[in-house]
């Protein structure tokens, strides 16, 4: 195996496998870090939540039968947890609110990825973003559908989530992420 | 500085932060940004198994491809065979289906770290570059903090599963929600179990990326077969929920 990683023993893995479980449905999380020596690494746990009635796209998607789908949102309703806490979410009856009581909406730009346009807009109040989602995505073909279907709320809740904290990134979102993620900086450029 | 383009049937994303560019200009990281995005395009079209066109299929139908492109065929070949045979099959380069040569599994990631490349040569320490939700992370964003990659909880629609901080590192996740169907359960494994998603956290992203479908295929197995590579770690999620890791991690509190 020149190519790759030098094999550590099995007993130094097995030793140095610190698993722990973070559960993030667990609400008596504490502080704690392993003792590992991944300097390089870090992970946090964080979990989000949102009030099904404020993200769910079955109330408040209509197609456009143009091959996009999009989306009106009334008011600014979104609520998620605050960054940094970690809530029981497994009854939904733990939810911490964060509710934008004013604000004003901004459209991102439309973002075009291969399977068609990507496009977002979010609540600004006193130039921070209170709540972040999707007003139009590809819906052409099924496969993009069927994705769109799981990744739009998500990617919401996500980028609604993580005003407090940066989020760089997201591993194992589809491409639509990408896309996303470019529509909301035109927001956050704005700001 | 971002740049933003569809390439592998997916989209790519390269971020330069604010602070490299100003310390390297704007038009300096533009061109560096264009030469790693040509990069990407370049190794989709070597490697396409979709493109009759691509040099993969050309050499497979034997036509002569020159001998950079040999050399780069030869050496992805290699690397997926040594993966296979680590992974006791569980990495597979070609389609157990159908046969067919698919190095589709292995080129992303090996691109992801190609185009890191370039972008390190063309001057720049700190940048993200992510291709369909896997990525290489150099540097930081910003002097105060690492790269924030939030890990996708697969089965949650409103899950954040966990947030990978993010400094010369690459991350890669593998699981029933990605696009693509690369991942086939290993020789004698029952399935994937419970595990829902797989991501790997280690220095190189081809190995990242090939070690999370790897440890995705192993299902149960997969964290102790991740540990057993110096500098890779593991971020697993379950059905029920519960997030597993023997990265540092550190609590959201």
């Amino acid at each position: 195996m020149a190519g790759f990683a030098r094999r550590v023993a099995p007993a130094a893995a097995l030793g140095g496998l610190a698993v722990i479980i973070v559960g993030v449905a667990d609400p008596a999380i504490g502080n704690w870090r392993a003792n590992d020596d991944a300097a390089a690494t870090e992970a946090r746990a964080s979990e989000v939540t949102a009030s099904e009635d404020s993200t769910s796209s079955d109330a408040t998607t209509t197609d456009s039968g143009s091959g996009t789908h999009t989306r009106n949102r009334g008011g600014a309703s979104g609520s998620s947890t605050s960054d940094g806490t970690t809530t029981d979410s497994s009854d939904g009856g733990d939810t911490t609110a964060v509710t934008c009581t004013s604000g004003q909406s901004v459209t991102g730009d439309s973002v075009m990825t291969r399977w068609g346009p990507v496009q977002v807009a979010a609540t600004v109040d006193n130039g921070a973003i209170c709540e972040v989602h999707a007003i139009a995505w590809p819906d052409s073909d099924p496969r993009s559908s069927q994705i769109n279907a799981y990744a739009i709320p998500y990617l919401d809740e996500v980028a609604t989530a993580s005003r407090g904290t940066q989020i760089d990134y997201v591993s194992g979102a589809t491409y639509t992420s990408d896309a996303y993620a470019e529509s909301l900086q035109s927001i956050l450029d704005r700001l | 500085m971002r740049l933003v383009f569809p390439v592998m049937g997916t989209m790519s994303t390269i971020s330069v932060p604010e602070v490299e560019v100003a310390r390297q200009g704007h038009a300096a990281v533009d061109l560096v940004l264009r030469e790693a995005r040509r990069e990407l395009e370049l190794l989709d079209k070597r490697f396409s198994h979709y493109n009759d066109a691509s040099d993969i299929t050309r050499w497979q139908a034997g036509y002569s491809v020159g001998p950079d492109t040999l050399a780069e065929i030869m050496h992805v070949l290699d690397q997926c065979q040594e993966l296979e045979a680590e992974s006791d099959g569980a990495f597979r380069i070609k389609n157990p289906r159908t046969g067919a040569l698919d190095t589709a599994g292995y080129v992303k990631g090996y691109a992801i770290g190609r185009a890191a490349e370039v972008l390190r040569l063309g001057g720049l320490t700190s940048f993200a570059v992510g291709v369909g939700g896997d990525g290489y992370f150099a540097g930081r964003p910003a002097e105060d903090r690492r790269w924030n990659v939030a890990v996708q909880h697969p089965e949650r629609r409103y899950g954040v599963a966990a947030v990978v901080a993010a400094t010369d590192a690459a991350v890669a996740t593998s699981g029933s929600a990605e696009r693509g169907d690369h991942i086939w359960p290993a020789e004698g494994a029952e399935g994937t179990g419970d595990v829902v998603s797989f991501t790997v956290v280690g220095p190189r992203i081809a190995l990242a990326d090939a070690f999370a479908t790897i440890g995705f295929a192993m299902g149960q197995d997969g964290m102790r077969w991740v540990a057993g590579h110096e500098g890779y770690h593991s971020v697993v999620v379950r059905s029920d929920g519960s997030v597993r890791s023997d990265a540092a991690l550190v609590s959201a509190a």
